[in-house]
């Protein structure tokens, strides 16, 4: 089997979590990988993990693993005299370049689209930054919390009515960038092997957070309104909800067309076949004058059995819907298992557990390529293939360019 | 300008809102897209976006139009004799199949990857459904919100300590999939092109869903604990935060590394130095200790001044933030209209605005195609084309299998 990658090489200037996202994808389906990093390392490796709260000791970055997967790395220091070319000899000699410096410090560095592709015509330059590489905000820093969940609308969307802002997992932002990213790249890729000529391809945090709300963006487009937060105890309808059951289990449902089967379905599982009829709930119109009377009828009934229970009458009933998982409950999922959402691989510090790629490409060899390296591993093996000699190499290691 | 999908047929059967979106993107990069709908048309176009909470009547659904610009529609009961025969024809006849039947579904009509590749040696299959192909769930239907946020684990980590799951935005899960789906079909033609054999790629919206919280996963998996919610009167540390200024409006903080400079430097700005110095706040572990006393503290100062004003002082100290945007906000950012996010364009309710592709690909003919055709628009021409004409054409069309 081939990987859909094979034979392409990657030069990842990039740190935290999106843009080694993608190109640890890109190792997945075969693509050589090499990390630029400072000397200290890509920030993310120094993390503390237990700062979200764990009670539990990392002694190494998992979280850093996961997106750094068979990757080669190589430190460079950019400030330093020399540190700028070196990445440019490196660029010169690949076929995809993933960047995330914000324009500033890109122009600073002579790492532009037009600068990289006088020195190589085929490359398939990929710009990801907060914002863009043109606008107001093109120098500004974000992180996905800024930039996907805040500047997007998302997050003013989100919680109850009443209540602040919700916190958001970090990180989701990301890993949904990546996969445009990865997209991106890839159209790029298909583009440059099809016309001969180099490709610069750009995303940003903030745009791909807007796509991925891009049904209440394009209906606020037309309605030139803010769509209304949705309350549990009001919300569109009382299938697309959560309840709590006798176990203290959350069940959400999610039957975006209640009539005319699933209401009158769900009525009856309740014992109640009466909510379904004429002077209860019978129409649409019912629950968009008057969801909330709804909500406050089931809530106590959903209170009288467990999770299980309900879930086994609503798949007799045709009812969709799902327990609200935890991650352990999640991982030990066995449709995950089935899936191979999750698999076993040699991480940096041992056997380690971890997340695949999210999609199967059966027949072909995808999948991930070893541990993530240290900092700075790969140098002179990928400056030597650069066909770097040796007194330069000395002289790059002594002037601290190399870290 | 080439487009990156020029000569690709792609034919879709499909509803609803991830997959459509993925193939309204390759319709964007050029290919042509068949969407096969029942003779009621896909039941998204149903959906009343007024349900939401809008007061707004809407002149057509905006959320529909823009999962399906530019396609082709053909209508098909697959449930009546002869209809599944004419979408085996057209698959026969594609490069790319994307379908989200469930798989007992795509078995009945002779849908599956073993019979279309059969009868289509160069075709890249997208499978695509809530859980997936195999495993106990494989016939269940999800939607996002079952299978992208509860079943993955990540609505159970949102909102408050204390609160209920959070409500999340329909169709944020789906869209994040649809680049999931994009990135699948690219790895597949890939192949495909290459080694000149059938590809079967798989999206689930479960898997996606892990993929994006990939952090959290990787920490679980090698923990086996549930991290816990985050409160913002607790956060992980105060520069992480989102906060209420005088005029109601919310700014959001995101600076994964406070030290040395965030912290000390929004103690500044707060008028409150002393407590990034020595005895208080100094360093990391005191930081993490303190971010409830601290929140306690912090909110009242920043709920004496606008927005505005601490907007320059935070850029004026380089402190990364953003405002919590609401989505009229965001429609009107300057620098979303810099980077073209949102587009203007002819839909089948009028011309207005909507949102363009989520990545650019700059010196390529890529962008939106068009309104989202109207049900079974194209049903004869596409027939017409596959050589279906006369009696065959006459008796499929009064036995009712074109709708």
């Amino acid at each position: 089997m081939s990987a859909p990658l094979n034979g392409i090489r990657v030069i990842e200037v990039a740190n935290w979590l999106a843009a080694p996202a993608a190109t640890r994808l890109m190792a997945d389906l075969g693509a050589d990988v090499i990390k630029v990093e400072p000397p200290a390392g890509d920030m993310l490796r120094h993390f503390a993990l237990r700062s979200l709260g764990y009670d539990y000791q990392f002694t190494d970055s998992p979280a850093f693993e996961v997106d750094n997967f068979g990757k080669r790395s190589i430190t460079i220091d950019l400030e330093k005299p020399g540190g700028p070319e070196l990445v440019k000899q490196l660029a010169a000699d690949c076929d995809i370049f993933v960047l995330n410096l914000t324009r500033a410090r890109r122009d600073h560095f002579g790492l532009g689209f037009n600068e990289l592709a006088a020195i190589n015509p085929r490359v398939v330059y990929a710009s990801l930054t907060a914002y863009g590489s043109e606008g107001p905000d093109q120098d500004r820093g974000g992180f996905d919390y800024a930039a996907f969940w805040a500047r997007s609308g998302i997050m003013s969307l989100l919680g109850e009515p009443s209540e602040p802002p919700p916190s958001c997992r970090a990180g989701q932002g990301d890993h949904s960038t990546a996969l445009n990213l990865l997209a991106a790249v890839l159209i790029g890729l298909r583009q440059r092997d099809a016309t001969g000529e180099a490709q610069h391809v750009e995303l940003s945090l903030q745009g791909t957070g807007l796509w991925s709300i891009a049904g209440d963006a394009s209906t606020a487009l037309v309605a030139g309104q803010n769509p209304p937060r949705v309350s549990r105890d009001a919300p569109t309808h009382p299938l697309r909800n959560v309840y709590r059951c006798g176990d203290d289990r959350w069940v959400l449902l999610v039957n975006p067309s209640p009539f005319p089967d699933r209401w009158p379905a769900f009525c009856s599982v309740l014992g109640h076949p009466e909510w379904a009829g004429p002077g209860y709930w019978d129409s649409m119109d019912r629950f968009i004058a008057d969801s909330a009377s709804a909500v406050a009828a089931i809530d106590p009934v959903m209170a009288t059995r467990s999770l299980a229970d309900w879930g086994a009458d609503f798949d007799r009933n045709g009812i969709i819907w799902a327990p609200v998982a935890t991650l352990l409950e999640a991982l030990n999922d066995p449709q995950v298992r089935e899936m191979g959402w999750v698999t076993k691989t040699e991480g940096s510090f041992g056997p380690i557990e971890t997340l695949n790629a999210p999609f199967k490409v059966y027949g072909a060899d995808v999948g991930i390529r070893g541990p993530a390296p240290r900092p700075g591993q790969h140098t002179f093996d990928v400056l030597a293939d650069l066909g770097i000699d040796d007194d330069t190499l000395d002289r790059l290691a002594s002037d601290g360019v190399l870290g | 300008m080439s487009a990156p999908l020029d000569g690709i047929r792609v034919v879709e059967v499909a509803n609803w809102l991830a997959a459509p979106a993925a193939t309204r993107l390759m319709a964007d990069l050029g290919a042509e897209v068949i969407k096969i709908e029942p003779p009621g048309g896909d039941m998204f176009r149903g959906f009343q976006l007024r349900s939401l909470g809008y007061d707004y009547e809407f002149p057509g659904n905006a959320a529909f139009e823009l999962d399906n610009f530019g396609k082709r529609s053909v209508t098909v009961d697959l449930d009546k004799p002869g209809g599944a025969d004419v979408v085996k024809k057209l698959a026969a006849d594609c490069d790319v199949f994307v379908t989200n039947l469930i798989p007992r579904r795509r078995e009945r009509f002779g849908l599956g990857w073993e019979a279309v590749s059969a009868a289509n040696p160069r075709v890249v299959y997208c499978s695509f459904s809530g859980y997936g192909t195999r495993g106990p769930d494989e016939n269940r239907a999800g939607y996002d919100y079952a299978a992208y946020w509860a079943r993955s684990g990540i609505m159970s980590l949102l909102a408050e300590p204390d609160a209920p799951p959070p409500l999340c935005r329909g169709g944020q899960g789906d869209h994040a999939t649809a680049l999931n789906i994009l990135s699948a079909v690219l790895a597949g033609l890939r192949v495909r092109d290459r080694d000149g054999v059938p590809q079967h790629v798989e999206v689930t919206l479960q898997g996606t869903g892990m993929w994006t919280i990939a952090g959290d996963y990787s920490a679980a998996l090698l923990s086996r604990q549930h991290p816990p919610r985050i409160s913002r009167q607790a956060p992980t540390h105060p520069v992480w935060n989102s906060y209420e200024c005088a005029d109601g409006k919310w700014i959001l903080l995101v600076n994964p590394v406070p030290f040395p400079n965030a912290w000390p430097r929004f103690c500044e700005i707060l008028g409150h130095p002393e407590w990034a110095q020595e005895g208080q706040y100094d360093d990391m572990a005191k930081l993490l200790a303190g971010s409830a006393e601290l929140t306690a503290q912090i909110d009242p100062v920043i709920k004496t001044q606008n927005l505005s004003h601490w907007a320059a002082e935070l850029d004026r100290q380089e402190i990364i933030w953003a405002p919590v945007a609401t989505t009229t906000d965001v429609i009107d950012d300057p620098q979303v209209r810099e980077m073209g996010w949102i587009t203007e364009t002819d839909m089948s309710f009028g011309r207005g605005e909507t949102l363009d592709t989520p990545f650019k690909v700059y010196g390529s003919d890529t962008g939106v195609r068009g309104p989202a055709p109207t049900p079974g628009q194209d049903t004869f021409d596409v027939l017409a084309e596959l050589g279906i004409e006369g009696d065959e054409l006459n008796r499929l069309a009064t036995d009712g299998v074109l709708g």
